[in-house]
């Protein structure tokens, strides 16, 4: 980016910063004779200058043109003007000032106005051009930045810099052509004055910015300061629930009390300074007036001035400081701008930075070639080495093992390959072109990356794996008609510089990884999740995902018509009992409370549970019930249960995770609660919070699942009975809310299971979970529901860093999105995702056969899985040993003492 | 059948005996309790074991038929543990389980029964002890070529 400020801002919005001059330059005369009008009404109007040889009436606006004397001199009035009295005169030039205060006044709000927009504009486009640039740091150093710094660069640091630049040129010529303005005025009227003026304005315009220069040291150090106290506590927030189970609490406090400390200091000084500045400024100023009524009223005595011009001199002289204070101010900003956008940019400006975009169209490599290693090598920051010089060529297309334990030389490969750094010595060359070289664009065609870190982005599975598709820009058609907002929108993006593509368009690349449209990716992609073994538990999903109306045509017949395939399989097999159907007149026990309360759905995605301790009506069901005190008492139950049997085991544990009572609860509150409920006196009512939270405890209650024996015959009832009255009185209101359980309609705001199956999967049956996902998937697939059950698992919402998705597919992520655009050459870390299989060879298996004509480096921690893959790096720590159908024997017998001996026995590994 | 009566039988299985009344209490709430009635195929010879199970009640038969029409069976009390070994060295079952009477047993899936090893000291403790005990058993009968059981 452009280092100097002035020149970035001039060269960006040169056009509109002209335009605003040329408006400031036209309303210079409307400035001036606003000065000079008061003059006129004292001395002519109010003094009766105009009237003072017997004349009763004045001409006022006659429009005359004096020629220059070299055409001849003479005159021509354009207009004669009318004629007045003295107080017709009066009022005429007191309407006229009124006028001119009023078009001063237009000028001011369209000079700023378009100030503020070309501000706006400019910080938008700065913005932009920060986060471009940001992206075109080397992977390894994305890595290095802290989040937080940058967010706080781009977000806030800019801010400032952004409402100066609509100041940058605009705010000195408007100031100084007020000043000029005013000081040639004052000068016309009385040159002693005028100097007086002047020289006093000299000074402030010296000593001042003089003053101001610690002020601006101070204020660098403010801004580097507050940066990194951004920087620090983003890296603790991180790292909070760490520091916050290792007590260091109080240590880390203290951490941030010294940076708030001295970063008070910073202020302070700056405020003295500033005040101090400030206090002088403002004394100078008040100075000059001084000498405007002592001198000013001693010639006015003497009669070389007369009173209407000091007045006039006074009141223009109101007009100077603040143009003169407001351009000192503008000096200091712009110095204060100056700096932070330096700074800014000195942080955006790396040494290296990637090429982005592919000039020309993507060339495809050929299908044959060759990747050689040459002296590829990496070392660390203190000179460990990641990885030894190596020295190898591989055939494309072909696949090959990299082996060794995660963190080792394996991995340092598999990121330089995978170009995710760029900082190692050697060269990796495809087909003899520098690896490093290529464009990032055409990088992310040519290479596939999948590393042992799972990102995942805010969004469903399908937007989390079809990131790698999302680099075609899309076409905007002109032939479209485009309304109004959407033509500003895009006109006001092209000024700022942005990209005015939509957001919200189709940039998925079909073409760029072999596809003709929307069908075939549809196609790709189940194949991807085939190939990783994943698309049972994404169908799991789908079955999982709520049925929203309006459904299409004939789905509704469809759902139904599988429901009773369901029902019908089931007591066919005598499988009746895995299934206990949704009854009005029965308890669900595999259904939580809330749901037995409820029967039915809620149609807004909601939650029954949080419907019922929301609702006035649903709390005035409960009460009437008298259900409140005895749910409250399970909720006691559970929680105190809970914390018994969790003690001592950490935060946000998988086995609390996995009995858990939906995602909200957490073990230190259950905590608080069996506290709260331990030091409660049963003579008193239960504080409402707690029993709130008590009672939304209780509502996820089932009693198969959680077993812990709270849910006796008695109670049943009576939640059967509040069912029935809760059914009754529902308001009409809330009858569009909820929708309740009937066999012969489509459950909207239910599961797909839900409405498959009309009831809930018994828990304690062996097996009943796979029996009856056979039988659903059978009838699914039958009712040509199948695709729609993959679609809805992958529109899934995957919540924040992919909360809501099985560990399994949290994983699978960056593989399928290596895998989606069929690359090149892949390099996938299997170490974690291999793991989470039951068949790791049949994983390996199914990935050679999806990669065909493809190149894949496999990274490996287990040598056995690798046994099919012709080529192999074995990895001991830093140093690669190439193993191989080329490679020389005696390397072949050296890899033998890396592999455990096969001497007949099985390795035995640990598991750690 | 309450959660008090499959901790009391926890609590009688050798296995469990050390663990602390907590503990048990989780791990009977985390595990699934099955029924089997008598006669059942529990787990099938040469499947990749996906749980353990822990007979709470009952017994439990492991059989192996030879191809000669022969058939060797070994005898499982209440409070065994099936499913743990070739779990745990990622081999298949080696033989049909079949419950031969009606059985009780507490499902431990096999990511729940890693997590619990992973987690909980006590559980893996446990597990070595009973592991061992059976290994010390079987090397007894190999070498002295004394009947377990």
């Amino acid at each position: 980016m452009e280092r100097s400020l002035f020149r970035y801002v001039w060269q960006k919005s040169r056009r509109e910063q002209i335009i605003v001059l040329l408006v400031i330059l036209v309303s210079i005369p409307f400035n001036w004779l606003s000065f000079d009008v008061p003059r006129r009404i004292v001395n002519d109007a109010i003094q009766g200058g105009a009237f003072r040889d017997g004349k009763t009436a004045a001409t006022v606006f006659d429009w005359t043109l004096h020629w220059p004397e070299f055409l001849g001199g003479g005159s021509l009035q354009l207009f004669e003007g009318f004629k007045v009295n003295q107080v017709g005169l009066l009022l005429t030039l007191s309407f006229y000032f009124l006028a001119l205060v009023l078009i001063n006044g237009g000028f001011k709000y369209l000079v700023n106005l378009q100030k503020g927009v070309l501000g706006e504009r400019m910080l938008r486009r700065m913005r932009y051009d920060l986060f471009g640039q940001l992206m075109r740091f080397r992977p390894e150093d994305i890595r290095s930045v802290k989040p937080a710094e940058v967010a706080s660069m781009i977000k806030d640091e800019v801010e400032p810099i952004g409402s100066f630049v609509g100041d940058a040129f605009i705010q000195p010529a408007f100031l100084l052509s007020q000043a000029l303005t005013a000081l040639a005025f004052i000068m016309m009227q009385s040159v002693w004055l005028g100097s007086i003026a002047l020289v006093i304005v000299l000074m402030q315009a010296v000593i001042i910015p003089i003053l101001r220069k610690e002020q601006l040291r101070l204020g660098r150090e403010r801004q580097i300061a507050s940066r990194q106290l951004a920087g620090r506590i983003g890296e603790i927030v991180d790292a909070g629930p760490t520091i916050q189970g290792n007590g260091a609490t109080s240590y880390i406090q203290s951490d941030i009390a010294g940076r708030l400390g001295a970063l008070f200091d910073i202020r302070y000084a700056l405020y003295k300074r500033k005040f101090a500045v400030k206090f002088l400024n403002n004394l100078m100023a008040q100075v000059t007036p001084f000498f405007f009524y002592a001198i000013g009223g001693f010639f006015a005595l003497q009669g070389r001035l007369d009173i209407g011009q000091l007045v006039a001199v006074i009141a223009a002289y109101r007009d100077l400081p603040p143009p003169i204070k407001e351009l000192i101010d503008w000096e200091q900003q712009r110095n204060d701008v100056t700096i932070k956008y330096e700074q800014v940019i000195a942080q955006f400006s790396p040494t290296e930075v990637v090429t982005l975009e592919e000039k020309g169209e993507i060339a495809p490599l050929p299908p044959r070639g060759e990747i050689r290693l040459d002296k590829v090598e990496m070392i660390d920051n203190r000179g460990q080495p990641l990885l030894t010089p190596l020295m190898t060529t591989f055939q494309r297309p072909g696949q090959i093992a990299l082996i060794g334990p995660a963190g080792s030389g394996r991995d340092t490969l598999g990121r330089i390959l995978g170009r995710q750094t760029m900082s190692y010595g050697g060269r990796v060359l495809i087909d003899g072109e520098p690896l490093a070289a290529i464009s990032v664009e055409r990088a992310s065609h040519v290479i596939g990356y999948a590393g042992s870190e799972v990102e995942i982005i805010n969004g469903s599975l399908r937007d989390n794996i079809l990131l790698p598709l999302k680099r075609r820009r899309p076409t905007v058609k002109p032939d479209r008609s485009v309304d109004q907002e959407e033509h500003r929108r895009f006109i006001e993006a092209l000024r700022a510089g942005n990209t005015p593509l939509p957001f919200a368009a189709d940039w998925n690349d079909y073409e760029g990884v072999g596809l003709d449209g929307e069908d075939g990716l549809e196609q790709r992609l189940l194949a991807v999740l085939d190939t990783l073994g994943c698309a049972g538990e994404v169908y799991e999903l789908g079955l999982d995902a709520k049925v929203i109306a309006p459904l299409p045509e004939g789905a509704a017949e469809r759902i139904i018509e599988a429901r009773n395939v369901v029902a019908a399989e089931l007591s066919k097999g005598k499988l009746g009992g895995l299934i206990e159907t949704f009854d009005l007149d029965r308890y669900n026990a595999n259904a939580t409370i809330a749901e037995n309360l409820v029967f039915g759905a809620m149609r807004n995605g909601r939650q029954p549970a949080d419907f019922l301790l929301d609702d006035a009506y649903a709390r005035s069901v409960l009460q009437a019930e008298a259900l409140e005190e005895p749910l409250a008492e399970i909720g006691g139950r559970i929680a105190s249960t809970l914390v018994e049997i969790f003690a001592g085991l950490p935060q946000g544990h998988v086995l609390f995770e996995r009995y858990a009572f939906g995602g909200e609860v957490d073990l230190e509150k259950l905590g608080e609660l069996a506290e709260a409920l331990r030091r409660h006196d049963r003579r008193s009512p239960l504080d409402p919070t707690v029993q709130r939270e008590l009672v939304a405890l209780a509502l996820g209650y089932v009693e198969p699942k959680h077993r812990l024996n709270l849910l006796d015959i008695a109670l049943r009832r009576r939640v059967l009975r509040a069912r029935h009255s809760f059914k009754t009185y529902l308001p009409g209101e809330k009858a569009d809310e909820i929708e309740f359980y009937d066999p012969a309609d489509v459950i909207h705001g239910a599961s797909v299971r839900d409405n498959l199956l009309f009831g809930r999967i018994g828990f304690g049956v062996p097996d009943a979970g796979r029996k009856v996902a056979e039988i659903a998937r059978a009838a699914l697939s039958r009712a040509g529901l199948d695709s729609s059950a993959y679609r809805l698992g992958l529109n899934t919402d995957v919540g924040l860093r992919g909360r809501y998705l099985p560990l399994r597919l949290r994983l699978m992520v960056p593989l399928a999105q290596a895998l989606i655009k069929r690359p090149d050459i892949l390099v996938l870390d299997l170490d974690a995702f291999a793991v989470t299989c039951p068949d790791p060879g049949g994983l390996i298996r199914r990935i050679g056969e999806y990669c065909q004509e493809r190149t894949v480096f496999l990274l490996l921690t287990d040598p056995g899985l690798a046994a099919d893959i012709p080529e192999k790096i074995v990895f001991n720590g830093a140093v690669a040993r190439v193993s191989g159908k080329g490679g020389p024997i005696d390397e072949a017998d050296e890899l033998q003492d890396e592999l455990p001996a096969r001497n007949g026995a099985v390795p035995i590994e640990a598991r750690t | 059948m309450t959660l008090e009566s499959d901790i009391g039988c926890l609590k009688s299985i050798p296995l469990f005996r050390g663990l602390p009344g907590p503990r048990l209490k989780l791990l009977a709430l985390m595990g699934e309790r099955l029924y089997f009635s008598a006669g059942t195929v529990i787990t099938e010879e040469g499947d990749k074991p996906e749980e353990v199970y822990c007979v709470l009640e009952g017994e439990v038969e492991l059989s192996h038929d030879f191809s000669d029409g022969r058939r060797k069976t070994f005898r499982l009390a209440t409070g065994s543990i099936i499913g743990d070994v070739p779990l745990l060295c990622n081999q298949t079952n080696a033989a049909r389980s079949t419950a031969k009477t009606d059985v009780v047993a507490l499902r431990l899936p096999r990511s729940l029964f890693f997590e619990l090893l992973d987690n909980i000291p006590e559980f893996s403790v446990a597990l070595s002890r009973d592991l061992a005990g059976r290994l010390y058993r079987l090397a007894d009968s190999v070498l002295h070529g004394e009947k377990t059981q």
